[in-house]
């Protein structure tokens, strides 16, 4: 079944497993024990912070390609992205395996975009598994984006903190726990936010267009998941998109969750929240697929949220357009 | 020379939390290179006036360890320059003045930034 | 589709929503702790005057005259300024303080050095070299130009006036 980009899968395909990686203040939050790898440094044993995250996506598809006893030549694609200049990361890191890849950029959003487009070969029949590996590193974020991590400079209370991560799923046609049920292709939507320390107001108004189109093909209510979760709003975009969900007349209650409030604790000094694209794509490849295998939930709407913006765009004082995807699972 | 301690710091915590003032205050983010420049303009212009000078013989280091006293010793290098020289005078002024401190900062910067490396 | 009435229709009530979501954001942001900020701000700026006036008048004790001592204050700032952030204090001691950690030299210090030491992966000239002034470099545009047109009206001041030297 298809409507203007929502698909709903009529072939199975499954989440065959996950695993992430992460550095050392990720590995201080609230899910470091579901997390397969923590380092120590944000910079271990490599001679830069890029090279740092390079070896962590490595990390995370070797552990993920052990943890389903699987390995390169039985994997049909790849399909990553990061937010470093033209792929940089996922370029180095794809060129090391013997996988058929495809780059991705969505900002954080790209976790979403990789389940979307995987999940739809396989439905074809095009191809039979598919892993997906997304990162981000903060210094590397943090020096391209912004400013340089040492200057003494005060950040707003509404910024959020890019997290270091990466995480990898494998996508499978064969039988497994976790289906993923459909998706819904995000629109660029621009309400004209320009703070580049704002994503989380930029991101959900894209989040909430997302979930309402979602809602309406699927002919469903918010009551219908025991989950919603949004990849990297913070406190203040989950907020500010349960406000705008309201308006809608959408019940936006406790199931509406975000991946980068859960990643830290408060006292962590993260300001709104996580971001980054390897933040969706930890918590997602790790607690996530954990709450499922504890039968906690049954569905559950992923909603990958990415600010669409670039050091030249807000630069010249350009608005930040953002995008999110939707994703459904399902308990089998 | 205890009122001068007193006055130091009284006069460059009040530089500092005006300038943290306008911070907060202003509607988009400002880095610390825009409040650096505003401060030494601030420097400039007071010291055009001939009112930093004064300050400085008030506050001492409360006044000259802001970087508006950097604007200040750069004002008051151009008038110096300008007074000795004539003309030519404005446009060697600054580097004169400002010679010591723009030089500590590149050589000072340069060695930091080789045998130091960043945390993150 | 195609309807130019709904079209003008569907912009105008994007556009109202837009405004709506513009107003929302401005209500919902937390303002920052002004006062506390600036109380910090006081303290530390404050702090660091105090140890460079401190550290001055041990040096003029000495046989450096006023002004030789108070370029050595300043190049012993200038160095601590510099040292910390390469050890990573600076940004931690800049999140508390603020303006207190950034106005005095040592902050100019600090945008000196920050980014020439995250740029140095990408080499000695290409990297370090071009990066220290990156985010210094206005200021010191700002201060030069600043001061020559301030000599200009100076200059054309003292012609009006007849005191040209």
């Amino acid at each position: 079944m298809i409507h203007r980009s929502s698909f709903l899968f009529p072939a199975p395909v499954y989440i065959a497993g996950g695993a992430a990686v992460v550095g050392p203040k990720e590995g201080e939050g609230p899910l470091k024990e579901y997390f397969d790898k923590i380092y120590p440094s944000i910079q271990s044993a490599e001679e830069s912070w890029e090279k740092t995250e390079i070896a962590m996506q490595r990390d995370a598809v070797n552990l993920l390609l052990k943890k389903t006893r699987s390995e390169d030549r039985r994997v049909d694609l790849l399909l990553g992205g990061d937010l470093i200049n033209q792929l940089t990361i996922t370029n180095f890191a794809a060129g090391e395996r013997d996988i058929p890849f495809l780059g991705l950029y969505n900002a954080c959003a790209t976790m979403a975009e990789g389940i979307l487009l995987g999940a739809s070969l396989i439905n074809a029949g095009y191809i039979g598994s598919s892993v997906v590996v997304v990162s981000s590193h903060n210094a590397t974020s943090e020096r391209q984006f912004r400013y340089p991590t040492e200057l003494g400079i005060q950040r707003p209370s509404w910024s959020q903190w890019t997290v270091t991560a990466a995480g990898a799923l494998l996508l499978s046609s064969a039988l497994s726990k976790i289906r993923v049920r459909g998706c819904t292709v995000g629109r660029v939507v621009d309400y004209g936010v320009k703070d580049a320390n704002d994503m989380g107001a930029a991101m959900a108004p894209a989040a909430a267009d997302t979930i309402l189109r979602h809602l309406s093909f699927r002919g469903q209510s918010s009551d219908d998941y025991d989950l919603i979760l949004s990849g990297d709003l913070g406190s203040r975009g989950l907020d500010l998109l349960k406000t705008l969900l309201r308006k809608e007349e959408i019940l936006a209650d406790e199931r509406f969750q975000d991946s980068g409030r859960w990643m830290y604790f408060p006292k962590q000094d993260v300001f709104s929240g996580g971001s980054g694209a390897g933040c969706s794509a930890s918590v997602w490849s790790s607690y996530l697929l954990n709450c499922f295998r504890e039968k906690k939930y049954r569905r559950v709407l992923l909603i990958g949220t990415g600010a669409l913006l670039s050091t030249i765009s807000v630069g010249q004082g350009n608005t930040i357009p953002s995008i999110a995807h939707a994703v459904e699972l399902e308990r089998v | 020379m205890w009122t001068q301690f007193f006055w130091a710091f009284l006069v460059g915590g009040a530089l500092c939390a005006a300038a943290q003032f306008v911070i907060d205050k202003t509607p988009f983010f400002v880095s610390s290179a825009h409040v650096l420049v505003g401060v030494v303009l601030f420097g400039e212009i007071m010291g055009f006036f001939g009112l930093y000078p004064r300050l400085i013989r008030f506050a001492g280091m409360g006044a000259a360890v802001p970087l508006s006293g950097f604007g200040n010793s750069m004002m008051e290098g151009v008038f110096h320059a300008l007074k000795d020289e004539g003309f030519l005078g404005i446009f060697t002024g600054a580097f004169t003045a400002g010679a010591a401190g723009l030089c500590a900062v590149i050589v000072i910067g340069f060695f930091s930034a080789i045998f130091l490396k960043p945390k993150g | 589709m195609g309807d130019p009435l709904r079209d003008s229709m569907r912009a105008s009530l994007e556009e109202a929503r837009k405004k709506e979501y513009a107003a929302l954001i401005e209500e919902t942001k937390a303002p920052p702790p002004v006062l506390k900020n600036m109380v910090m701000a006081f303290l530390v700026g404050g702090l660091i005057c105090l140890i460079a006036q401190i550290l001055y008048a041990l040096l003029v004790g000495t046989n450096l005259n006023d002004k030789d001592a108070i370029t050595v204050v300043l190049l012993f700032l200038i160095f601590c300024g510099s040292v910390l952030t390469g050890l990573g204090v600076y940004d931690k001691i800049g999140k508390v303080a603020g303006a207190g950690s950034v106005v005095p030299i040592s902050g100019f210090a600090n945008s000196v050095v920050a980014p020439a030491l995250e740029w140095k992966t990408e080499g000695l000239i290409a990297g370090l070299c071009a990066k220290l002034f990156s985010l210094a470099g206005p200021v010191i545009v700002f201060g030069v130009t600043g001061s020559v047109i301030l000599g200009l009206i100076k200059y054309l001041w003292l012609l009006w006036t007849g005191g040209v030297p």
